[in-house]
C-alpha cells in the first residue's frame, strides 16, 4: 500500500498543494470541511491584477 | 476541476480530521465524513432537487446576502458538482410534538402553495389533521423559535387550513392491499383509530370495536361542535376508514366479549384504547346536590340535545379545555352568567390560550386562585358554593406551582349550577374479572414505555387508559407507537431494537435567526361575530384565507434546515437522496500532513460603532466581492436600499478590527488595502461617476504591480483620507453619516450612500481544535505557529506537519499559492519510496474517419452570457450549419456535470468534432480537451467560440447585435472544426539535473530542497562565495539571529547533501529546451558546459544606489541601511545620539523600483529598536508604514513605545549641513507643519531594484521582464514561480522584492515545480508547432530570423540547397514565422491556412 500525504483544507492553497504532490507522483488525500472545494477564493469576484474570474 | 480529475487525488469533502496518531512518516488519521444525505455515486448534479425544495435558508456562499434551498450545491461550477442537504436535527416544533408531526415540513410546503403535499406529509404521522388543526393543544407552538423574534407561528391553524382545503372524500394516493394478519383495536377514540390507521399502512387488517354507537371517542362526545363541527371530525374518520379500517360500533369489550375471545378469532394482536371515561368528583360537601354535574356528561348531553337545561348562573370548576368548553356551552344553552373557578393562576391554566380568550370575549369570567370547598343547596338543589382563595407554593410533579389555600379567605357565590371539570380517570376493573392486567396505582394499564405492551403478550394499550386524561395528539402518538409494536410482535422480531434511539433536536446555537429579520405579526384567524357566536353552536373560528396561510407559513425560520418534506426524493430521478444517511469514519495511513485551513473574517458587528447590520447599505469587503460578482446575489449590481439620484457616494473604512489592540488583533490583515484599491477600480468602471473615499491608517499596497494600481485609483478620483472614522450613523433619509477627523484635525462629517468595512482576517473557527488533534501549536493570534518564523515559514511545530497559506496568517493568493507548492515539496520528503506508478488508461479511440459530425454546445455561463445573448436562438441557428448533427445548451458547460453530459452526447451521437460556444479558451479549453481525451476523441478536434468576452461582455447594451455576433462566431467555429485534423503529443526524454542561478538564501533553500528530493543540483554564483545579501545582515527579525549564521548553516547542509557550487561563474549561454538545457559557463575565464532538465532563476535583487540624492555622496554621515547593518555588526555607532531614517529611497517613485520594496519598513523598525535600546533617538521619515509580516505589527508598536518617532512625508525631506549633515526637514499635509530635526546620522532605506545582469539573463533564457524590469512570472496569482519558458523557474527577489520568509517559501515552491517536472522519465510536447513543406521552401531563412524562440534553423539538405527545419521542442506555436514566409512553405499545425480560410469564408459568405 503506497502511503500518501494528507492535505487539510480545500481552498486555493490546499488545491495547489494537492496538485503539486499529485504531479510529483504521490497519493494525496484532500480533506475539506465544506461541501466543495475552492474556499474563500471562489467567493472573490475578480482577482488583481489580472482581473480573472475565479470560477 | 483538475484536482477533481487527477487520479492521484482522493477528495473527501464535508469531512473533518478527528484523530491523528503516530509520528511522521507514519501518521494514522481518522476522518469523519459528515453525511451529505445524497448518494454522490448516484447524484448527477442535474439541479432538479432545489427546484422542489420549499426551504429557504441563508446562502452562506453568498455570505447570507441571499437565500438558497436546504438541498444545494454551493455554486454551479462547484467541485465536486454534487448536491448536499443541510440538516441539523429535528426542528423544535416537531420535537415538541408527541407524535413527531413534521410541522416545519408542512409549513414549508404551504409557503410553496403545495397544499396537498403538505397534507400528505402531515398524515405520515397523524391521521387527524382536521381535528388537530382545531383542538390540538399544539405544544409545537410553545417551542416555536419565532417567538424569539415576535410571536410563534400559528402552526395548528395552518394544519387546519390544509385539512380544510382538501376536497371531500379524497382517497389516499397509494394504498396497500390489506393482506396481512388481523388485529383487534378496542375503542374508536384517537388512540385506537390511529393504531388502526398505521396498521393498514403496513398492510394489516384492523377491526375497531367501539362500545358507543359512534366512533371518535371524546372527540365526538365531549368537544362542542362550535369548536369541532361534526363534519370536520367526519372528514378524518372517513379518511381513516378509506384506508380499509373496519369500525364496529355498539360492541363492548368486557360486556359482549373478552380478551380470550379475540385471540380465539384469529386476531394476532390487541390494542386497548378505551380511554379514561370515569369522571372525577370534587370530594366536597354538597356535590351530590341536584344541579351539580360532571363535565363530560354535561357536554355529551348538550351535543346530543342542544336544549339541555342549564342554570341561570353557572360555575365550572377546573382549568382545562373541557372546563372552558363546558362554560361556553352553558352560555350557548342560555345561562345568564357563567364563570370558571380555577385553583391556579392564568399562567398554569392548561386550556388553549385562544379558547380562553374567546371565552372571556363571550363574557365568561374566570376566578383564578380559588377552589370550591363546599356546595350549598336548598331542597336538594344547588344554590351556591363556598370557595377558598389559594396561593401558589412549591412546584409539584407536573412542574406547576402547587396551590395552597389561604386560611380564612373563604367566600361564597350564589348560583344554580355547578359543572365539575376536574378530570377523568381510567377504569379498567371490568377487564380484570377474567384477566390479570397489571395496573398502576391510578388504575391505568402498566405498559412498557417503549413498546406499550401490557404484561399480557400481544396485548398493547395506549392513550388515556395508560396516561390518564391527556391530549388528542398524545393519544395519536400512542396509537402510532402501538402499531409499530404490533407489527413487530406479529412478525416475531424484537419489540425494542432500535427504538431507544430517539430523534435529536436541533441545538439552539445551530438555529440561524437571520440578522435583521423583520418582525411580522402572527396572522389572526377570523372568527364569527361575537353576538352571533355566543348564541349558536356554529364553529367560531373561521379558518385562514389562502393569502393568510401563505403569509403565516412564510414566517417560519426553518430551524432544522431541511424540513424532511421529501419532495426532493420525488424529484430525484437517479434516486440519490438518502434522508437517513449516517456519518462515516475513514482511517488513512499518511506520511505527512499539509494544513491549509484558510481564513475567516471578523464579524464587524463587533465594531459596533460602524453600524454594520444595524443600518442598511453597510457591507464587509467580502460581501462587496459577492455583490460585485455576476453570479452574486444582485447579479453584480450595487443595489442601494433607498431612492437615490445622482452619483453614488461610497466609502471604504480600512483596518476594521485589524491592527487593533483593543480587539486583540495585533496584526495587519495584509490583503485589505490591495483589495480595496481593486474594488474601488471595479466600482469606478461600473459606475463612472461614483464618488469613492477610502479612510485608512496606512495604505499597504505592497504586492507586485499594486503601487501602479494605487496611483491609478488616485488618478481616477478615488479620495484617500488618513484617519479612522469614529462612527457611522444613519439619518432619517437613510443616508449614512460618517464621523472622522479631517486633515486639519477638525472633526468632520461626510454623507454617504454606502460603506464598505475592510474587516480583519482572523483564524477560522476550529483552528485550535485541529491544532490539538494534530499536536501542533498555535501562535498568540490563533494562527498555526511556524517552527521558526521567517527561516522555516512552512514547517509547523511538529515534524511532518506543514502549514501554509492563511493557516499561518493572512496572505494574498500569490503568496498562498507559492507557500502551498513549497509545503508540497516538504511533505513529499516524508513519502520517499511511495511514488505511484503512472497508469495509462486504455481508452478506445473514437473513429474519426467518416465525414465531420459536429456537436455544438452553447453555454449560458449562468447569467453571464444568457442575460445578453439569446442562447436558445443560437442553439437553433447552430442546427442549420453544415455538418452539425447535435446541439444543446448548458448552464455552466465548464461544470463537472455538464462536461459529463457533453461526453455522453459525443458517444450517443457519434460526434467526431466538437464546438463549445462559451467563454475564453484561455481558461477552460484544457478542461474541455481533457473531457474529449477521456472518452477517446482527439482533443484537437475541438474549438471554442468565445461568445462571452466577445459578445455578452463587450456588447452588453445591444443584446440583438450580441446574439447575431454569437451566431457568426459559432458559424466560424463550425467551419473551422470541420477542417481540423487530429494531433498527437510527442514525448522527449528528460535530464534530471537542475541548475540554479544565484547562491543567496533563496537559491540555497531551493537547492537544498531539490537535493533532499533526490535531484542533482548545481548552483551558479557570480560572486566568489555563496550567501547573497542576507550574509551581510546583522540580524533577522524576529529571531534576531545574525544573517551570516543562517546562510552558513544552509551552505553547510547544501554541501553535505551533495550539492555543487560553481562560484565566480558567469553564464555564457543556455540552449535547448525543457528537460534538456545546455548550460555554458565561464568560471574565471575557463569555459564549462553541462546539461540540466530545469533552470532556476534565484538571482535576487540589487539595492538602489542613491548617488547624489539626499546628500549621500556629499555627507559622510548619510548612509544606506545596508551600511548601517555593517556599522551595527562592527559596533561603529558609539558617538551617535540621533538617527533619522528616510524610507522609500528608490521605491514607489520614478527612480529605482516603481513599486514597494517590501522589506525596508520592517528592516528600519528592527534597526530603530536596536538603536533606541542603545539610547539613541530615532526618527523614521516615511510614506506610510508598511509592516505586514507575522509579528511585524507588534514590533512596530514596540518601536513606538520605545519612543521611535514616525514622521510622514510627501515631499522629499531636505538634508542640510556643511561638512556633515546635521539637520533634516520634513513637511506633510498630515503633520500640517514643517519639522526640522537635528541629526547625527541619516540612514537611507534603499529600495530593491533588478540585479544588474537581469537584462542579460532575460535575453539568454528568453524569460520576459515586466514594466518594473523584474522577471515576469507566468501568472501573477496562480503561477508565481513559473515563467513563460517551460522548464525555467524563478523565486525570491528577482521576481519582485520580498522579505526572507516569502523568498524561502518561493524557493521551496520552485523545488516542488521542478520535482513534478523531472519526476517523470519523459515529458510531452504540445503538438501545435510550425511545419515546413520542403517542396516550397527556398531556404531564404526569413522564418528563422523572426523566430524569437530560436526554434527554426536552416539545414543544408543537399550541397548548396538549404531548407528550414523546425525544432518542435522549442517551437511555441506562436505562428510568427508563417506570414514571414514568401512562398507559403511554412504553416502552423491546428491553425493551417485552410482552417483559417474556412473560418473567414464562413464569415463573409
Amino acid at each position: 500500500m503506497q502511503k500518501g500525504a494528507l492535505v487539510i483544507g480545500g481552498g486555493v492553497a490546499g488545491i495547489q498543494s494537492a496538485l503539486d504532490l499529485a504531479h510529483a507522483g504521490f497519493k494525496v488525500y484532500l480533506i475539506e470541511r465544506g461541501p466543495c472545494l475552492g474556499g474563500r477564493t471562489s467567493q472573490i469576484h475578480k482577482i488583481f491584477t489580472s482581473m480573472d474570474c475565479t470560477g | 476541476m483538475d484536482v477533481g480529475r487527477h487520479p492521484n487525488i482522493e477528495m473527501f469533502t464535508n469531512s473533518e480530521v478527528v484523530q491523528v496518531d503516530g509520528e511522521a512518516p507514519n501518521f494514522k488519521v481518522k476522518i469523519k465524513h459528515k453525511s451529505t444525505y445524497v448518494d454522490w455515486d448516484k447524484c448527477t448534479g442535474c439541479g432538479e432537487c432545489p427546484s422542489v425544495c420549499p426551504v429557504k435558508l441563508e446562502d452562506d456562499f453568498q455570505l447570507n446576502l441571499s437565500k438558497r434551498e436546504a438541498i444545494y450545491r454551493q455554486y454551479p461550477q462547484a467541485v465536486p458538482n454534487k448536491f448536499i442537504i443541510e440538516k441539523k436535527g429535528w426542528p423544535p416544533c416537531r420535537f415538541a410534538c408527541p407524535a413527531g408531526v413534521n410541522a416545519q415540513g408542512y409549513v414549508a410546503l404551504i409557503s410553496q402553495g403545495k397544499l396537498q403535499e403538505a397534507l400528505e406529509l402531515e398524515r405520515k404521522d397523524n391521521p387527524f389533521p382536521s381535528v388537530c388543526g382545531r383542538v390540538c393543544t399544539h405544544p409545537c407552538e410553545s417551542e416555536c423559535k419565532r417567538k424569539d423574534v415576535d410571536e410563534p407561528l400559528a402552526i395548528a391553524q395552518l394544519k387546519r387550513f390544509i385539512a380544510d382545503q382538501e376536497p371531500e372524500g379524497k382517497e389516499p394516493i397509494s394504498k396497500p392491499q390489506l393482506t396481512k394478519e388481523k388485529v383487534a383495536i378496542i375503542g374508536a377514540g384517537p388512540a385506537g383509530l390511529s393504531a388502526a390507521y398505521f396498521l393498514t399502512k403496513q398492510g394489516y387488517c384492523p377491526t375497531v370495536y367501539e362500545a358507543t354507537d359512534h366512533p371518535g371517542g371524546l372527540l365526538y362526545w365531549a368537544i362542542p361542535r362550535f369548536r369541532l363541527p361534526e363534519k370536520f371530525l367526519k372528514r378524518d374518520l372517513d379518511y381513516i376508514k378509506s384506508w380499509g379500517v373496519e369500525i364496529k360500533t355498539g360492541i363492548a369489550l368486557g360486556r359482549d366479549f373478552g380478551i380470550k375471545d379475540i385471540f380465539n378469532q384469529d386476531f394476532k394482536a390487541i390494542f386497548l384504547g378505551v380511554g379514561a371515561a370515569k369522571e372525577k368528583s370534587m370530594g366536597i360537601e354538597g356535590e351530590d346536590l341536584q344541579g351539580v354535574e360532571f363535565c363530560v356528561e354535561f357536554l355529551k348531553k348538550a351535543i346530543m340535545n342542544h336544549k339541555t337545561t342549564v342554570g341561570k348562573k353557572v360555575a365550572v370548576i377546573g382549568g382545562g379545555n373541557s372546563a372552558v368548553d363546558a362554560a361556553r356551552t352553558a352560555l350557548r344553552l342560555g345561562a345568564e352568567e357563567v364563570f370558571i373557578v380555577y385553583r391556579r393562576s392564568q399562567r398554569e391554566m392548561p386550556a388553549n390560550e385562544e379558547e380562553v380568550l374567546e371565552a372571556e370575549k363571550e363574557g365568561i369570567k374566570i376566578h383564578f386562585l380559588a377552589a370550591p370547598t363546599k356546595v350549598f343547596g336548598e331542597d336538594g338543589k344547588v344554590t351556591g358554593i363556598e370557595c377558598v382563595k389559594m396561593q401558589l407554593g412549591e412546584p409539584d410533579a407536573s412542574g406547576r406551582r402547587r396551590p395552597v389555600p389561604i386560611e380564612g379567605s373563604e367566600f361564597t357565590i350564589d348560583l344554580d349550577m355547578v359543572i365539575m371539570a376536574i378530570g377523568q380517570a381510567a377504569d379498567v376493573s371490568f377487564l380484570n374479572k377474567e384477566n390479570q392486567f397489571e395496573l398502576t396505582r391510578w388504575g391505568t394499564f402498566k405498559v412498557d414505555p417503549d413498546t406499550l405492551q401490557t404484561n399480557i403478550a400481544g396485548v398493547f394499550a395506549g392513550g388515556d387508559v395508560v396516561t390518564g386524561p391527556a391530549t388528542v395528539i398524545e393519544a395519536i402518538a400512542a396509537g402510532k407507537e402501538a402499531a409499530e409494536s404490533m407489527d413487530r410482535f406479529i412478525r416475531g422480531v424484537d419489540l425494542k431494537e432500535g427504538r431507544e434511539k430517539k430523534p435529536v433536536r436541533v441545538a439552539d446555537e445551530d438555529i440561524d435567526i437571520p440578522d435583521g429579520v423583520e418582525t411580522t405579526a402572527r396572522e389572526k384567524m377570523p372568527v364569527l361575530d361575537l353576538e352571533k357566536s355566543k348564541k349558536s353552536f356554529d364553529e367560531v373560528a373561521l379558518g385562514f384565507s389562502a393569502e393568510q396561510a401563505k403569509k403565516e407559513a412564510d414566517r417560519c425560520l426553518s430551524c432544522a434546515g431541511c424540513a424532511e418534506c421529501l419532495e426532493c426524493v420525488k424529484a430525484c430521478e437517479p434516486q440519490a437522496i438518502v434522508h437517513d444517511m449516517e456519518d462515516e469514519f475513514i482511517d488513512l495511513d499518511v506520511g505527512s500532513i499539509v494544513v491549509t485551513t484558510g481564513i475567516d473574517y471578523l464579524d464587524p458587528k463587533e465594531a459596533s460603532e460602524y453600524g454594520y447590520k444595524r443600518f442598511k447599505n453597510i457591507y464587509t469587503s467580502f460581501e462587496l466581492e459577492r455583490i460585485l460578482s455576476e453570479d452574486g446575489p444582485t447579479n453584480g449590481e450595487l443595489l442601494l436600499n433607498k431612492e437615490r439620484k445622482g452619483p453614488i457616494r461610497f466609502a471604504f473604512i480600512q483596518c476594521v478590527g485589524s491592527r487593533n489592540m483593543r480587539r486583540d488583533i495585533n496584526y495587519c490583515s495584509r490583503i485589505c488595502c490591495m483589495n480595496t484599491i481593486k474594488d474601488s477600480l471595479v466600482l469606478k468602471e461600473h459606475y463612472p461617476d461614483i464618488e469613492i473615499t477610502v479612510f485608512y491608517i496606512d495604505i499597504r499596497a505592497f504586492g507586485k504591480g499594486f503601487e501602479e494600481f494605487y496611483n491609478r485609483s488616485i488618478e481616477k478620483g478615488v479620495k484617500y483620507i488618513k484617519g479612522k472614522p469614529s462612527k457611522v450613523i444613519e439619518d432619517e433619509n437613510g443616508d449614512l453619516i460618517i464621523h472622522y477627523e479631517d486633515d486639519q484635525g477638525y472633526s468632520s462629517e461626510m454623507v454617504l450612500d454606502a460603506v464598505c468595512l475592510s474587516s480583519a482576517l482572523i483564524p477560522p473557527k476550529g483552528c485550535q481544535d485541529l491544532a490539538d488533534v494534530l499536536g501542533i501549536e498555535t501562535d498568540q493570534d490563533g494562527f498555526f505557529k511556524n517552527a521558526e518564523p521567517a527561516i522555516k515559514p512552512l514547517e509547523s511545530t511538529k515534524d511532518g506537519i506543514l502549514v501554509c497559506g492563511c493557516a499561518t496568517g493572512p496572505k494574498d493568493i500569490t503568496d498562498s499559492i507559492a507557500e502551498a507548492s513549497g509545503a508540497a515539496v516538504k511533505a513529499s520528503l516524508f513519502l520517499k519510496g511511495h511514488e505511484l506508478e503512472i497508469e495509462k488508461p486504455d481508452i478506445e479511440q473514437v473513429d474519426i474517419s467518416g465525414p465531420p459530425r459536429v456537436g455544438v454546445f452553447v453555454c449560458h455561463c449562468g447569467p453571464n452570457i444568457s442575460r445578453v445573448v439569446d442562447v436558445p436562438s443560437v442553439v437553433e441557428y447552430a442546427k442549420t450549419l453544415p455538418g452539425v448533427v447535435f446541439t444543446e445548451d448548458y448552464t455552466f458547460a465548464c461544470s463537472e456535470t455538464d462536461q459529463r453530459r457533453l461526453q455522453e452526447r459525443i458517444a450517443e451521437h457519434k460526434l467526431n468534432r466538437v464546438v463549445v460556444a462559451a467563454c475564453t479558451p484561455k481558461t477552460h479549453e484544457p478542461s474541455f480537451q481533457d473531457s474529449l481525451t477521456m472518452i477517446g476523441l482527439n482533443p484537437y478536434l475541438f474549438d471554442i467560440a468565445n461568445i462571452r468576452n466577445q459578445c455578452s461582455w463587450v456588447h452588453q447594451k445591444e443584446p440583438e447585435k450580441a446574439t447575431a455576433k454569437a451566431k457568426e462566431l459559432v458559424k466560424m467555429s463550425v467551419a473551422r472544426v470541420r477542417e481540423l485534423k487530429p494531433l498527437y503529443l510527442k514525448e522527449l526524454s528528460v535530464n534530471r539535473d537542475v541548475a540554479i542561478i544565484g547562491a543567496g538564501i533563496t537559491g540555497l533553500r531551493c537547492g537544498l530542497d531539490l537535493l533532499l528530493r533526490g535531484f542533482k543540483v548545481k548552483i551558479i554564483e557570480k560572486n566568489e562565495a555563496p550567501g547573497g545579501l542576507v550574509r551581510n545582515l546583522s540580524s533577522i527579525y524576529p529571531s534576531f539571529k545574525p544573517g551570516k549564521d543562517i546562510v552558513n548553516k544552509l551552505i553547510d547542509e547544501f554541501t553535505k547533501a551533495g550539492g555543487e557550487f560553481l562560484t565566480s561563474a558567469e553564464l555564457v549561454d543556455v540552449t535547448g529546451y525543457v528537460g534538456n538545457f545546455q548550460v555554458k559557463l565561464s568560471i574565471k575565464g575557463k569555459e564549462s558546459e553541462f546539461t540540466v532538465g530545469a533552470v532556476v532563476l534565484a538571482t535576487g535583487a540589487s539595492l538602489y544606489d542613491p548617488a547624489e540624492r539626499y546628500g549621500y555622496s556629499r555627507y559622510k554621515n548619510v548612509i544606506t541601511n545596508m551600511e548601517l547593518e555593517e556599522k551595527i555588526l562592527t559596533g561603529d555607532i558609539k558617538d551617535i545620539k540621533s538617527v533619522a531614517f528616510v524610507q522609500c529611497v528608490g521605491s514607489r517613485g520614478d527612480a529605482g523600483n516603481p513599486g514597494c520594496s517590501r522589506y525596508c519598513c520592517q528592516a528600519a523598525i528592527k534597526e530603530a529598536i536596536y538603536l533606541e535600546e542603545k539610547g539613541i533617538d530615532v526618527a523614521i521619515l516615511n510614506r506610510g508604514v508598511r509592516v505586514y509580516s507575522k509579528g511585524a505589527e507588534r514590533m512596530y508598536r514596540k518601536a513606538r513605545e520605545l519612543g521611535v518617532l514616525f514622521l510622514p512625508y510627501e515631499e522629499e525631506p531636505e538634508i542640510s549641513g556643511t561638512d556633515m549633515a546635521n539637520q533634516i526637514t520634513v513637511s506633510s499635509v498630515d503633520l500640517n507643519a514643517e519639522i526640522s530635526v537635528p541629526i547625527d546620522l541619516i540612514v537611507l532605506s534603499v529600495g530593491m531594484v533588478p540585479a544588474e545582469d537581469s537584462l542579460r539573463l532575460s535575453e539568454l533564457l528568453k524569460v520576459p521582464r515586466g514594466p518594473d524590469k523584474f522577471f515576469l512570472e507566468r501568472h501573477s496569482k496562480f503561477g508565481p514561480v513559473e515563467t513563460t519558458v517551460e522548464g525555467v523557474f524563478l523565486c525570491g527577489c528577482c521576481q519582485f522584492p520580498q522579505d526572507i520568509g516569502d523568498s524561502i517559501s518561493q524557493a521551496s515552491a520552485v523545488a516542488s515545480k521542478v520535482s513534478a517536472l523531472l519526476s517523470r522519465d519523459k515529458i510531452s510536447l504540445a503538438p501545435i508547432t510550425s511545419m515546413v513543406d520542403e517542396i516550397y521552401c527556398r531556404g531564404c531563412g526569413r522564418c528563422a530570423e523572426v523566430c524569437e524562440f530560436h526554434a527554426i534553423e536552416l539545414i543544408e539538405k543537399e550541397k548548396g540547397i538549404f531548407i528550414a527545419q523546425v525544432n518542435e521542442a522549442l517551437c511555441k506555436g506562436c505562428g510568427t514565422c508563417v506570414p514571414a514566409c514568401p512562398t507559403g512553405a511554412i504553416d502552423l499545425k491546428h491553425f493551417k491556412s485552410e482552417q483559417i480560410e474556412a473560418q473567414l469564408e464562413a464569415l463573409f459568405n
